[in-house]
């Protein structure tokens, strides 16, 4: 019987390193590989050169906007951040008009950002459910390619996000919120979010986490992140979102083993709960880095007034509710995703894949 | 406990090889395959490699192979009682010993077994028995030669330190401690004069293994009978092991021993609160509920345990640990509602337990009914203020409902007491997200609720 435990085990935490979590627009150097039957989370490749199997996802970025008349980032840099991180790429064009009068579900999703950032977002979760290249056939790889396409797609992702904010917030509250996200300021940020995120500027932050290590941020700036991590609960999200999607095919693949070999459903939940602590300790340092790094050209009086929105009722109702209604939709979507996704391409398909890709490189 | 379970294992092993060569020398013939005298060492074999439910089975096997076998019956007895599974061990023990009534082996594994299921007159029976069987003399310089004596005897035989070893474990369980401290006087496991619990002391600072530090604490109490702090300190230790019955009479002992009035007031809280109050455990249902311990945990076998576990609260329906190891299968299974039932049964057979309170409040806190988990955790902590995790648990169900000053109250009281007792690192994490709160106010992420082991006694269930 235990035999049949630990097998279903490792066929799950195996089929989970090689599908799960989400990797968000840019995401720090992790690796992650298996030792027994536990995942081990490092920022350091494994000691006994094991098999890393995929990255860790970085920060979900804050929701931002683009805004017609965003002013440029001229703020000085951060006194120790290293000259690269100052040169943050250009705003992206314009694309909404801000106006006055009562605010929507929609107009506080497009100038947070979390409408033009959300097709990004939701093509990189989904991509974590795709095989490395090589590792399946050209037909299983696009079985599942064909899968997570009829599951994650951004539009109805986004519909499904609105609805539920829209029943969790009122009038009076969306009217708050949008006198910040209409404000100079708070386009100015949001505009700096965004450049941010964009895919080529990954490898810049990456450079800047390295670089914090021999010069640390300012201890007033790194306060001041550290509160705005404290106020969004940002690093917890990104570990959230990771989960649900390493639950999701933990639980699928679970689900997918004989009855009699089966992992129990509390066993389940256990192993991702350790899953959890691995990966909060990582998350939370990483979520520092990219901030120090988003927000290096504001000024700390800038930065506080952004964390002061953020603290205060209309900040506060703007994050819990739009992050825990993401939370949600992403994890339906992975739930049914990773069972078809395994009734697609059986679990026993992915761990021969492996076995062979891995006597393969033995040779 | 360690050596305690050791000993009986050396034992039950010892009998079952000895019985084995035996029944190969009776039936004069090679053992085959499928011979009793080879699935006897098959299921020696398979025990011996942790395969336990292999290892009864081809004990079974064995014994419908060879009903006339002792070995096969002595198998089968000691792998069921090791299983828990009593009544099959009970019938075996009595098949051998019809078989062969003058038999040694066969009285000693029914003393050891009437000690577990709490038959303590028929294991001294036994024992006495046993002794019946030896030459005059040695029964006479067993008995009643003095202390210096005895001592080069028992060191001089294994068998004889632990059939004495026995006989004071079945007394002390009786609750015959007085007779059990005689019984180490008489046979020189104890001397008169010596510092038992001071060395006992010293090896639990310096670093003993857990098995000398238990013994050392076990002499303690035979050799030391006022030495109150070390016999509650050898109870609570049994109370973490799982020893509900032994934990409770040292713990009772060492209290009416202690001439300070708050360590009584503070013993009798543990004996209502740890353990079972005026709800005393059936030594039947004290056994399962070991057995099915460990068959869950060391063997994965949920559904053995679970059978064991129901079996333990049939007899003892008001036994509170039992109903948290069912949540726990039920929280196995996915079924938080059931974990919630059972827990929710323990503390209506036992209002005063502690730690089922604490487990309802953790189950509660993990399903988000903040208001009802508030309700059991303030019960934890008012059965025991001094649980950490408990406090701690309460704290994160305050926060949850945004009762900040309570939330206040309980982090600083259980950081506080942790820090005290056990350094800072234990409460690390909450004492962070606490200096964060005192500085930015509410943050969007609840408190962490480590549930860090403080104090013997109080840790394991």
């Amino acid at each position: 019987m235990m035999r049949g435990l630990k097998q279903a085990l490792a066929t799950a935490l195996t089929l989970v390193t090689l599908v799960a979590l989400a990797t968000p627009v840019h995401a720090l150097e992790v690796y992650r590989w298996i030792e027994g039957t536990t995942v081990v989370y490092s920022d350091q490749p494994p000691p006994t050169g094991g098999v890393v199997l995929t990255s860790l996802p970085g920060r979900v970025p804050l929701p931002v906007v683009t805004a017609p008349d965003a002013p440029p980032a001229d703020a000085p840099p951060v006194e120790a951040a290293p000259a690269a991180t100052a040169a943050v790429p250009p705003p992206a064009e314009p694309d909404i008009v801000v106006r006055g009068g009562p605010a929507t579900v929609d107009e506080i999703f497009e100038l947070s950002g979390m409408r033009p950032q959300l097709p990004g977002l939701v093509r990189a979760l989904g991509a974590e459910y795709l095989p490395p290249a090589g590792q399946l056939s050209a037909h299983d790889t696009a079985l599942i390619g064909q899968v997570v396409a009829r599951h994650f797609v951004p539009e109805r992702l986004y519909v499904v996000i609105r609805d539920d904010f829209r029943r969790r917030v009122d009038h009076k509250q969306l009217d708050a919120m949008a006198v910040w996200f209409r404000s100079p300021i708070g386009r100015r940020i949001t505009t700096l979010e965004i450049a941010a995120s964009r895919p080529e500027v990954a490898p810049k932050i990456a450079a800047f986490a390295a670089g914090l290590k021999t010069s640390p941020a300012p201890a007033s700036r790194l306060e001041l992140v550290q509160r705005l991590d404290w106020v969004t609960g940002t690093s917890d999200e990104t570990t959230e979102l990771g989960l649900s999607i390493a639950g999701s095919v933990v639980r699928a693949a679970a689900a997918a083993a004989p009855a009699e070999r089966r992992t129990r459903a509390g066993l389940v939940e256990r192993r991702l709960e350790e899953m959890r602590g691995q990966m909060a300790a990582l998350n939370g340092q990483n979520v520092l880095a990219q901030m120090l790094y988003v927000y290096g050209p504001l000024s700390d009086a800038e930065l506080k007034e952004y964390v002061d929105f953020l603290a205060s009722p209309p900040g506060r109702a703007y994050g819990q509710t739009a992050h825990s209604a993401l939370l949600r939709v992403v994890r339906e979507v992975a739930d049914r995703t990773a069972l078809e996704v395994l009734r697609a391409v059986p679990p026993q398909r992915w761990v021969s894949a492996q076995k062979a890709a891995g006597a393969t490189a033995a040779r | 406990m360690t050596a305690r379970v050791t000993v009986a294992l050396a034992i039950a092993l010892a009998c079952v090889s000895v019985w084995a060569r035996a029944a190969g020398a009776q039936e004069r013939r090679p053992p085959t395959a499928e011979s009793p005298g080879a699935l006897v060492e098959r299921a020696r074999a398979a025990y011996a490699q942790g395969r336990h439910q292999e290892a009864l089975e081809t004990a079974r096997r064995a014994a419908v192979a060879a009903p006339r076998s002792v070995s096969a019956l002595l198998a089968l007895g000691g792998m069921a009682e090791f299983m828990g599974e009593f009544d099959e061990a009970s019938q075996a023990y009595a098949q051998a010993q019809a078989l062969a009534p003058n038999d040694n082996v066969t009285r000693y594994r029914l003393a050891s077994f009437a000690t577990r299921i709490g038959d303590y007159d028929r294991a001294l029976r036994e024992l006495d028995a046993i002794l019946g069987t030896q030459p005059k003399s040695m029964q006479f310089f067993f008995r009643w030669a003095p202390a210096f004596l005895q001592k080069p005897l028992l060191k001089r035989s294994p068998a004889l330190e632990q059939f004495v070893a026995l006989q004071i474990d079945i007394l002390m369980e009786k609750g015959d401690v007085a007779a059990a401290r005689r019984l180490a006087r008489r046979h020189a496991v104890v001397d008169s004069g010596r510092d038992y619990c001071a060395e006992a002391n010293a090896k639990k600072t310096g670093g003993g293994s857990p098995d000398e530090v238990f013994k050392a604490f076990r002499l303690a109490v035979l050799g030391q009978p006022s030495a109150a702090d070390c016999i509650w300190w050898y109870g609570q230790w049994l109370t973490d092991e799982g020893y509900m019955r032994l934990g409770r009479l040292m713990v009772e002992e060492g209290t009416r021993m202690t001439s300070s009035q708050e360590n009584k007031n503070s013993g009798n809280r543990f004996v209502r609160i740890r353990l079972g109050g005026p709800r005393p455990v059936a030594k039947r249902a004290e056994s399962l509920f070991l057995i099915a311990k460990q068959r869950y945990l060391r063997d994965g076998d949920g559904e053995g345990a679970a059978r064991l576990f129901d079996e333990s609260l049939r007899l003892s329906p008001t036994f509170a640990r039992p109903y948290s190891y069912k949540a726990r299968l039920a929280l196995d299974d996915g079924d938080r509602e059931g974990a919630v039932r059972w827990l929710r049964r323990g503390v209506e057979a036992d209002p005063d337990s502690w730690r089922t309170w604490h487990n309802l409040g953790k189950v509660l806190l993990a399903a988000e009914r903040w208001d009802e988990a508030e309700h059991a955790l303030a019960k934890t902590v008012d059965l025991f203020p001094d649980d950490v995790g408990g406090r701690l648990a309460l704290a994160r169900a305050l926060y949850a409902q945004g009762k900040w000053d309570g939330y206040r109250k309980q982090t600083e009281s259980a950081v506080g007491f942790a820090r005290g007792c056990c350094g800072a690192d234990i409460v690390k994490e909450p004492a962070g997200f606490f200096d964060k709160f005192q500085r930015w106010g509410p943050g969007a992420v609840l408190p962490p609720t480590p549930d860090p082991r403080v104090i013997l006694g109080w840790n394991q269930d």
